[in-house]
C-alpha cells in the first residue's frame, strides 16, 4: 500500500509540528479527540498534547518533557499508519459539513491565492458557508474591480473545489457591508 | 595534464569552515565550485583511492571557507569508487576522513525528484545543510513551476537559488558560508524507510506547486524518427559521414588562407635572414614544423563547431542512447558510452569519465579501449596523411574521396575500441549484474551561439598553447637534432655537394644528422611497414603529442626544399637504402601510416593519466604494449595489402 505523502513543518513553537497532508485526506477538521491505534495510544498517554486537523496538515504539539528529534520518527510512522483509517479520526466536538467548508475556505484564503490578492491591496473574508454553498465579501482594491469576478471563479473556486469537491456555488456578496478605504495603498503580506 | 599528485593531507584549519559540496552530476556542482573559489584550488588524491579530491578556498570579506567538491553521485548506497568517497566524507564514523562542518547540496530544479532523493539520504547525516538551487531558468524556460518559499518551508533548509553567471545570487550564497552554524535545521531528519521517503518526496514536491513539463510534442515526434531502433541509426551514420565530408570541404580553402599566410612568412624569411642557422630554424622549425601543425586550425575549430551544435541541439544524447544497445552487446554499459564519446575529443577527460563506472572490470576495459577512439590529435594527422593517400578532386559516387577515408577511420577506431572493451571484458573474470544507468535526453532546440562558440574557441585556444608549448618544445628539439652536426665545406666537397647549393648542402646535413641516426638505428622495426628513417623520427617525436608527427614532416620537407615545402611531401623519395629513389608516400606506406596512427598509444599524457587513475604503471604498460603490437601488425597488414592492391 503506498502511502500518504507527508512532510512535517517547523511553526513558531519547538513542541507544535504541521504535518502537512492531501487535501480531503481526512473528513474531519478541528480538535482531534480519538485518533487510530499508535497514534490514538500516544494522544491518549502523556505523548501527545494536542491533535489538530486542518484542511491540508495535522497539526500536532508534544507534551511537555518529549522532543520532536526524540520522540519524531515514532510520532510520523504512527500518523501515517492512522492516515489508512480516516473513519476513525473522532472530532473533540461535532464537526458538521459546514465546518468542512467553512475550514477549506479559510485554508485558500490563507494560502498563495489570499496572498495574491493581499499583494495588491484587496480584501477577502468569509460571509458564509452552508449547505456545500459558500460566500464571500471581496473588499479593498476588489469592490468594483472588473477582474474581481475571474478571481472568484478562476482561483477562488477552483482552490476550493480542490479542497471541497462537493461544493455547489461560491458567491460574492453585493454588499460588502462597510465602504472601502484608499486600501490600494496598503501592501500587506501575510508572513510567511 | 599535472602529472602524479601525492595524497593531499586533510588540513584541517582551526577557526575555518569547511564545506563540502554534494550533487548529482551535471546538477551544476562543479560550475558552483569554480564560481565561489576562484582559481583558488588544488588537486589531490583520496587516500587508498584514485579519485581526485578537489578543495577550494572562498574568500568571503575578510573570512576564508574552504571547500571541498565532492564527486557527483546519484546516491549515499556507494556502487562506485566516486560515489563511495562521498559516502566516505560524509560518515562521521569514518576515522581516515575528517567530516565537513557544513554541506551545500547542488539540486537541478528540473530533476528535482530524483534529486530530494540524494538530499533526503544527505539530510541523515544531521549536519548542517543549504541547499543550492541550479537551473531554474532551465525550468522557467520549459515552462515549469517551483516555489522555492514553499519548498524552503518544507525542507526546514535554507534553500538558494542560483542562476549561473548572477553576481546577486552568489552574493546571498557567499553571505551564508560564514555561519552554518546558524543555518535552520529540519525539525526532524527526513525518513530513511524507502516508501516513507517517496512518500515525503512526493508531498514536498505538491507543496511547492512542481510542475516540470515532458518533452514537449516536437521532440516526441522527432523522436520517434530519431530513436528508432533502424532509422534512428541510418541518421546517425548519415549524420556523422556528412560531419566529416563537410571537415574536409569547407575546412580547405580555410586552410589554404592559413597556408598561404605561413608560405609568406616562408619567403620573408628566405629573402630577408642572411644568418644560414638562424633562417633554417625558422624556415624549418618554425614555419615548416610548428605553422605546419597550426594550419590545421580550421579542422579542429570546425569539428568542436559541429560537436557543440550536435550537443545543443540535443542530438548527441540521441546518439549515446543508440549507441547504448551496440554497447551492451559488447558487454558495455551506457557510462563505458559516456567515457568513449568523451575520447572523441581527448583520451584524458575520456579516462577520467570512467571513474563513474560501478564495476572496477569494466573501468579497466574502458580505459584499454578509450585511447582508440580518434581524439582532435589524430586529426591532424589523417587530414595530412589523407591528402596524401588520395587527392582533393578525387570522388566516390557524389561524395569525396577524403571526407569517406576520414569516416572510415573515425568508424574503424570506433568499433577497434568496442572490439577492444570486449574483449577485455571476455578475458576478465564473470561480471556482475548490469545497474541502471539514467541518461537524461533534453528538449531539441536551437544551440546558443554564445555555448558554440565558447566551446570552439576554448577548443581552438587549447590547441594552440598545446602548439605554443608542447609541440613547440619537441619540435625545436628535434630540429636541433636534424640540424646537427654542422659540416665544414671541406666536409661537403669530400662528400661531392657543392657547398653553394643551398637546397643540396641542407638536403645532405639533415641526411647525416643525429635525427637520421636515430631514425636508421629504427628501421629494423618499421621497414617492413615502409617508414624510412624520416618517418621512424616523426613516430619517436608523436610520442609527445601526435601532432608532433606532422611538424617533423614539415621540417624535413622544408629543410630538403625550403622553396616549396607543401609540395615536397608528395613527392619524397627514400634517401637510401634498397628503395632508393622511390617514391616514399607510396599508398601502401600512407595507409599503413594512418592505421599505426590509429591503433598506437602515441601519446604520454594518456599513459600519464592511465598510471594516475590506476594507481600503477601495470595498465599504462599494459596498454601501450598491446596497442603497439596492434598498431604494427594492422600497418603491416595494410601495407601488405594495399601493396598487392596497388
Amino acid at each position: 500500500m503506498s502511502l500518504v505523502p507527508m512532510h512535517p513543518e517547523a511553526t513558531t513553537d519547538p513542541q507544535t509540528v504541521r504535518w502537512v497532508i492531501p487535501a480531503g485526506t481526512l473528513p474531519v477538521v478541528g480538535e482531534i479527540a480519538e485518533a487510530p491505534d499508535e497514534l490514538g495510544k500516544l494522544l491518549g498517554s502523556d505523548g501527545i498534547a494536542s491533535i489538530e486537523v486542518e484542511t491540508q496538515a495535522v497539526v500536532i504539539r508534544l507534551a511537555d518533557g518529549h522532543t520532536w528529534s526524540g520522540t519524531g520518527a515514532r510520532v510520523r510512522d504512527a500518523l501515517g499508519a492512522a492516515l489508512h483509517h480516516p473513519d476513525r479520526w473522532r472530532p473533540a466536538g461535532a464537526v458538521t459539513e459546514d465546518d468542512l467548508l467553512r475550514a477549506a475556505l479559510r485554508d485558500v484564503l490563507d494560502g498563495p491565492v489570499g496572498d495574491y490578492i493581499r499583494s495588491h491591496g484587496g480584501e477577502v473574508t468569509i460571509a458564509s458557508a452552508h449547505d456545500r454553498q459558500a460566500e464571500v465579501h471581496m473588499a479593498g482594491a476588489c469592490a468594483h474591480c472588473p477582474a474581481a469576478g475571474f478571481t472568484l471563479h478562476a482561483r477562488l473556486e477552483s482552490e476550493l473545489r480542490a479542497r471541497f469537491p462537493d461544493l455547489v456555488e461560491l458567491r460574492a456578496t453585493e454588499e460588502c457591508g462597510r465602504t472601502a478605504g484608499p486600501t490600494w495603498l496598503t501592501l500587506r503580506r501575510r508572513s510567511a | 595534464m599535472s602529472g602524479h599528485c601525492g595524497p593531499a593531507a586533510t588540513r584541517t584549519v582551526t577557526g575555518t569552515n569547511r564545506l563540502a559540496l554534494v550533487g548529482s552530476p551535471n546538477s551544476g556542482k562543479s560550475t558552483l565550485f569554480n564560481a565561489l573559489t576562484g582559481l583558488r584550488t588544488k588537486t589531490g588524491n583520496y587516500p587508498g583511492v584514485t579519485v581526485a579530491r578537489y578543495e577550494g578556498t572562498a574568500r568571503v570579506g575578510e573570512h576564508e571557507v574552504v571547500i571541498e567538491d565532492l564527486p557527483g553521485t546519484y546516491s549515499l548506497d556507494p556502487i562506485s569508487p566516486d560515489e563511495q568517497v562521498v559516502a566516505d566524507v560524509l560518515d562521521p564514523d569514518n576515522p581516515e576522513l575528517g567530516t565537513p562542518d557544513a554541506i551545500l547540496v547542488t539540486i537541478d530544479a528540473t530533476t528535482l525528484r530524483r534529486s530530494l532523493g540524494l538530499l533526503a539520504q544527505v539530510m541523515q547525516t544531521g549536519l548542517p545543510l543549504c541547499v543550492v538551487l541550479t537551473f531554474r531558468d532551465e525550468l522557467t524556460r520549459r515552462g515549469g513551476t517551483l516555489d522555492v518559499a514553499a519548498l524552503r518551508r518544507a525542507l526546514g533548509v535554507p534553500v538558494i537559488g542560483v542562476t549561473s553567471g548572477s553576481r546577486n545570487d552568489l552574493a546571498q550564497l557567499q553571505s551564508m558560508l560564514l555561519d552554518p552554524a546558524a543555518w535552520e535545521r529540519p525539525v526532524l531528519p527526513p525518513p530513511t524507510d524507502p516508501s516513507q521517503r517517496r512518500a515525503w518526496v512526493e508531498s514536498l514536491l505538491r507543496s511547492a506547486a512542481y510542475e516540470v513539463p515532458e518533452a514537449d510534442h516536437r521532440t516526441r515526434r522527432i523522436d520517434a524518427v530519431l530513436l528508432h531502433p533502424l532509422w534512428g541509426t541510418l541518421v546517425f551514420f548519415a549524420t556523422m559521414f556528412a560531419f566529416f565530408q563537410i571537415i574536409f570541404t569547407v575546412a580547405a580553402p580555410l586552410q589554404d588562407a592559413v597556408q598561404s599566410v605561413f608560405d609568406w612568412l616562408g619567403t620573408l624569411v628566405t629573402d630577408y635572414v642572411s644568418n644560414p642557422l638562424l633562417a633554417g630554424f625558422l624556415g624549418n622549425a618554425l614555419i615548416g614544423g610548428v605553422g605546419g601543425v597550426v594550419v590545421f586550425l580550421p579542422q579542429i575549430a570546425l569539428l568542436f563547431l559541429m560537436i557543440s551544435v550536435l550537443e545543443g541541439s540535443g542530438y548527441l544524447s540521441r546518439a549515446a542512447f543508440l549507441m547504448d544497445r551496440i554497447m551492451a552487446k559488447a558487454g558495455l554499459e551506457g557510462r563505458a558510452f559516456v567515457a568513449l564519446l568523451s575520447s572523441l575529443a581527448c583520451a584524458i577527460p575520456g579516462i577520467m569519465a570512467t571513474r563513474s563506472l560501478p564495476s572496477a572490470k569494466d573501468r579497466f576495459a574502458t580505459m584499454m579501449a578509450a585511447p582508440l577512439m580518434t581524439c582532435s590529435a589524430r586529426l591532424t594527422v589523417y587530414v595530412l596523411l589523407t591528402g596524401l593517400l588520395v587527392g582533393p578532386g578525387t570522388t566516390v559516387g557524389p561524395f569525396g574521396a577524403q571526407g569517406v577515408v576520414m569516416f572510415a577511420l573515425y568508424l574503424l577506431g570506433a568499433v577497434s575500441a568496442m572490439a577492444t572493451a570486449w574483449v577485455f571484458k571476455r578475458f576478465s573474470s564473470r561480471s556482475g549484474p548490469v545497474l541502471p544507468f539514467y541518461m537524461e535526453m533534453p528538449s531539441y532546440r536551437m544551440p546558443r551561439p554564445r555555448t558554440v562558440a565558447e566551446a570552439m574557441w576554448s577548443a581552438c585556444k587549447g590547441f594552440l598553447q598545446k602548439v605554443g608549448r608542447i609541440i613547440l618544445l619537441v619540435t625545436v628539439a628535434l630540429w636541433l637534432l636534424l640540424s646537427l652536426p654542422t659540416h665544414s665545406d671541406a666536409q661537403l666537397r669530400s662528400a661531392g655537394v657543392n657547398p653553394a647549393d643551398r637546397t643540396a648542402v641542407s638536403a645532405y646535413e639533415v641526411n647525416h644528422s643525429y635525427a637520421a641516426g636515430i631514425g636508421h638505428a629504427m628501421e629494423p622495426v618499421f621497414e617492413p611497414l615502409g617508414f624510412d628513417w624520416r618517418i621512424n623520427v616523426g613516430v619517436l617525436g608523436s610520442l609527445s603529442a601526435r601532432e608532433v608527427f606532422v611538424a617533423t614532416l614539415g621540417q624535413v620537407a622544408a629543410a630538403q626544399n625550403p622553396d616549396q615545402p607543401a609540395k615536397t611531401l608528395a613527392h619524397m623519395t627514400y634517401t637510401d637504402g634498397p628503395h632508393q629513389g622511390q617514391k616514399l608516400f607510396t599508398p601502401a606506406t600512407t595507409a599503413a601510416l594512418l592505421v599505426f596512427f590509429l591503433y598506437a598509444l602515441q601519446c604520454m599524457s594518456t599513459i600519464g593519466v592511465m598510471r594516475r587513475e590506476t594507481g600503477s604503471w601495470r595498465w599504462p604498460a599494459v596498454a601501450f604494449g598491446y596497442m603497439f603490437v596492434l598498431a604494427w601488425t594492422m600497418a603491416f597488414l595494410t601495407h601488405t595489402v594495399v601493396g598487392l592492391l596497388a
